[in-house]
């Protein structure tokens, strides 16, 4: 990958039930250095028989025995089967860890409602994604397919973030300057630090000024992205 | 004679038999009469409740006031002749006579037995009978009787005009089946009101008849005090004078507040009984001119949620949902339901799976209920698309064998979006701002239409950039008779060739995408 970003984070994976192990598998697939907590011994077992080292059992109503975990600056992923015992786990990791990334997944909107309230960065709820999915795919077939070409299926084709460095080709140029057809990429949009963590879609049709610091959403096939991001790279 | 007289029959009947002109006008005329899913046939039921109104309202007025000529001559001439026609093709439509000849006339000849008239007479006559005597022929039949002015009674029979209109509205016959399903109950009931009415007016007869009470002269009065009293309506017009007949009258009251409660009771429960048939009898009218109708199967966490969506988007979609509580909580939300098994193939074959549906969404919350219905659903009909709901991996390989097309795991799903946020919140945040609709900013899907400006286009040809929209990918078809296959291609070069059909999707505002399309719609039109 060109962004090294992504393989150096860590993740810490609460619950391998039947959530916790099929979303596992997902970010298995992405990243690497991912631990595994569960509560219930058995699972923990079953998790190293399908090989993941790094997986411990403890238990996750004691807040030291969390603490020791070291979750500072890593990303937390709550995904146990229960749901009381999630939005508990939710809320002692946000006392403990304040600066930490952390994700849940979530069963009913009133769920989701107290996850977001005691602070969790990310609420998924798993019924209604899959409910948009199922609508998606009935409204709007060609999107849904089009987004599981870039999502879903290893075809190459994806959307990447990409953080404009200092003193780049791109510092001082505007949207419409650059053709990013001719890198053979699509914007699709722009997270301008000097407006605020906002998303500006390119569609808007606002001419943007590039400035370092700025998040480029692109989509295009791999090798087109790792072309435009050592480009980038390259000192003026 | 004979031998020439059957042959020009059978060669007749075997004319009809192959005839497709034939066989299109008697279809024509039964769908007409008899199908309710013909779109003409409401046509013709509101001309014929029309037709009967009219002729029934010139017998009220013609009471005080002459009516005018014209009116009597529709009346007198038109409407009869109106139903006499209807009549006459209803009996007409009820059987095939040349197919009763032509299976005689085969069978004769295989059987090597002699060609019998008298058998088809009797066969043909059996089944015209069979119509005939049927009670909405009998009524058809009566309705006609009135032209004949000579009885003035008969007039009365206009009447039957009115009857006539339960043939033409669904829920006036959906009430005589309900009582129908209670017949054993009725029936027990009108005896003994029949039997105690009877005594009661033999009784007051007896003591009040030879003269003490003046309103009862004959037995014909009798009769009616008893029933207008056992009925509790009790005009008081003839009331009984002696202490006997005072007695029976109470005798009388009580037996009839008893009868006449068991009557209400045995209507009611048989209407709740029937309240889930007549519900769904509602729902499957309301649904049957739907075309794209989505299914839902089962009204679940995600069965919900789903509804919710798609009511949003105003696609037409039933729940079947077999628990009475999840049914309830459905009819509360406002869905379509019915109260049914999706695994069993009759359920969908009710609802015309091939033909009106468009999609059939497998959402229990029992993976193998789900791969249940995929599989119903598939071998009944093999283009519909298939969406199921299954939690486990091994399943997920079943339901595609089985024919889904597409598989939902709901854990995958949140464990793939929570990997895409970890990994890219940026580009995660807006994904999910696109694809959810949130903002404005939305991907939208738009086909070429046949004729429109970029029918024989290429990609470069229209500014996208100056429209404010993205192109991000293309659909082409693989071939032009297939409307479901395409293949993606992403971020299409300029001189990529358009062609009807293929689907262009676009990242923009509402208003650009909207305005992009109507334009497409538009250059249809002037071309054509």
């Amino acid at each position: 990958m060109f962004d090294t970003k992504s393989s150096n984070l860590e993740i810490v994976l609460f619950g391998y039930g039947s959530t916790g192990s099929k979303v596992y598998e997902m970010l298995s697939a992405n990243f690497t250095k991912i631990t595994v907590v569960d509560r219930d011994e058995r699972l923990i077992e079953k998790a190293k028989e399908e090989g993941i080292v790094t997986s411990v059992t403890v238990d996750l109503t004691n807040d030291s025995e969390l603490e020791e975990l070291g979750l500072e600056g890593k990303i937390l992923f709550c995904a146990m089967d229960e749901m009381a015992l999630n939005i508990f786990l939710a809320l002692s990791l946000r006392s403990i860890a304040s600066d930490s990334t952390i994700l849940s997944v979530s069963t009913s909107a009133e769920n989701t409602r107290k996850l977001k309230f005691i602070g969790v960065d990310k609420v998924i709820d798993i019924y209604e994604s899959s409910a948009n999915r199922i609508v998606d795919i009935i409204t709007r077939p060609a999107v849904t397919r089009v987004m599981d070409e870039i999502i879903y299926v290893d075809n190459g084709i994806s959307i990447e973030e990409i953080e404009i460095p200092p003193d780049s080709f791109l510092e001082g140029k505007c949207v419409h300057d650059i053709n990013f057809r001719e890198y053979g990429l699509i914007l699709i949009g722009i997270s301008d630090k000097e407006l605020g963590e906002d998303f500006i879609f390119v569609s808007r049709g606002i001419n943007h000024k590039f400035d370092a610091g700025d998040i480029l959403v692109l989509m295009g096939e791999t090798p087109a992205l790792e072309a435009f991001y050592k480009k980038l790279t390259e000192k003026r | 004679m004979k031998r020439f007289l059957v042959r020009q029959i059978v060669s007749f009947a075997y004319l009809l038999e192959s005839s497709p002109r034939y066989q299109r006008v008697k279809r024509f005329f039964n769908d007409l009469l008899n199908n309710d899913d013909y779109p003409y046939k409401k046509y013709f039921d509101l001309f014929m409740i029309f037709v009967i109104l009219s002729s029934v309202s010139i017998l009220v007025i013609d009471v005080h006031e002459h009516v005018a000529y014209w009116l009597d001559f529709y009346d007198l001439y038109i409407v009869t002749w109106i139903f006499i026609v209807e009549y006459l093709l209803r009996l007409w439509v009820h059987s095939d006579i040349h197919k009763v000849i032509i299976a005689h006339y085969e069978e004769s000849e295989f059987f090597e037995k002699p060609f019998s008239f008298w058998k088809i007479f009797k066969q043909v006559g059996q089944e015209k009978w069979a119509y005939i005597t049927s009670p909405a022929a009998i009524i058809d039949l009566i309705a006609i009787l009135p032209s004949y002015r000579e009885i003035r009674v008969l007039r009365v029979f206009v009447l039957f005009r009115a009857f006539k209109m339960l043939r033409y509205s669904r829920s006036l016959l959906q009430f005589f089946d309900i009582l129908r399903s209670k017949k054993v109950e009725l029936y027990t009931l009108l005896t003994l009101l029949s039997f105690f009415t009877l005594t009661a007016s033999i009784m007051i007869y007896v003591f009040e008849g030879n003269g003490s009470n003046p309103g009862i002269t004959n037995l014909f009065d009798a009769v009616y005090w008893a029933l207008v009293t056992i009925t509790t309506v009790g005009y008081g017009d003839i009331s009984p004078v002696t202490t006997e007949g005072r007695a029976v009258a109470m005798l009388v009251i009580l037996t009839g507040i008893g009868a006449i409660s068991f009557l209400t009771s045995i209507i009611v429960s048989a209407f709740s009984e029937k309240l889930p048939e007549i519900k769904e009898t509602r729902v499957m009218n309301q649904i049957a001119r739907k075309r794209d109708l989505n299914l839902i199967c089962g009204y679940g966490k995600i069965g919900q949620l789903v509804a919710k969506k798609l009511k949003e988007n105003r696609r037409h979609f039933l729940v079947i949902e077999s628990d009475p509580q999840k049914v309830q909580k459905a009819e509360l939300d406002g869905c379509d339901v019915l109260m049914a098994d999706a695994t069993k193939s009759d359920t969908l074959l009710k609802l015309k799976l091939s033909e009106n549906v468009r999609s059939v969404i497998c959402v229990t919350h029992d993976d193998i209920i789900n791969v249940f219905i995929t599989i119903n659903a598939r071998s009944l009909c093999s283009d519909v698309e298939i969406i199921a709901r299954c939690s486990d991996k091994s399943v997920s390989k079943k339901l595609r064998m089985a024919g889904a097309n597409h598989v939902i795991m709901p854990e995958e799903i949140a464990g793939m979006l929570g990997s895409v946020y970890i990994g890219q919140p940026v580009a995660f945040e807006a994904l999910q701002a696109i694809i959810t609709q949130k903002r404005t900013a939305r991907i939208d899907e738009v086909e070429i239409k046949l004729g429109s400006f970029l029918d024989g286009a290429k990609v470069g040809d229209f500014d996208f950039t100056a429209n404010k929209l993205v192109l991000l990918a293309l659909l082409k078809r693989f071939d032009s008779t297939d409307r479901k296959s395409h293949y993606v291609l992403f971020n299409p070069p300029d001189e990529t060739p358009l062609r009807a059909g293929d689907i262009l999707v676009v990242m923009g505002y509402s208003v650009s995408i909207a305005d992009f399309k109507g334009r497409l719609e538009q250059s249809v039109r002037y071309k054509k």
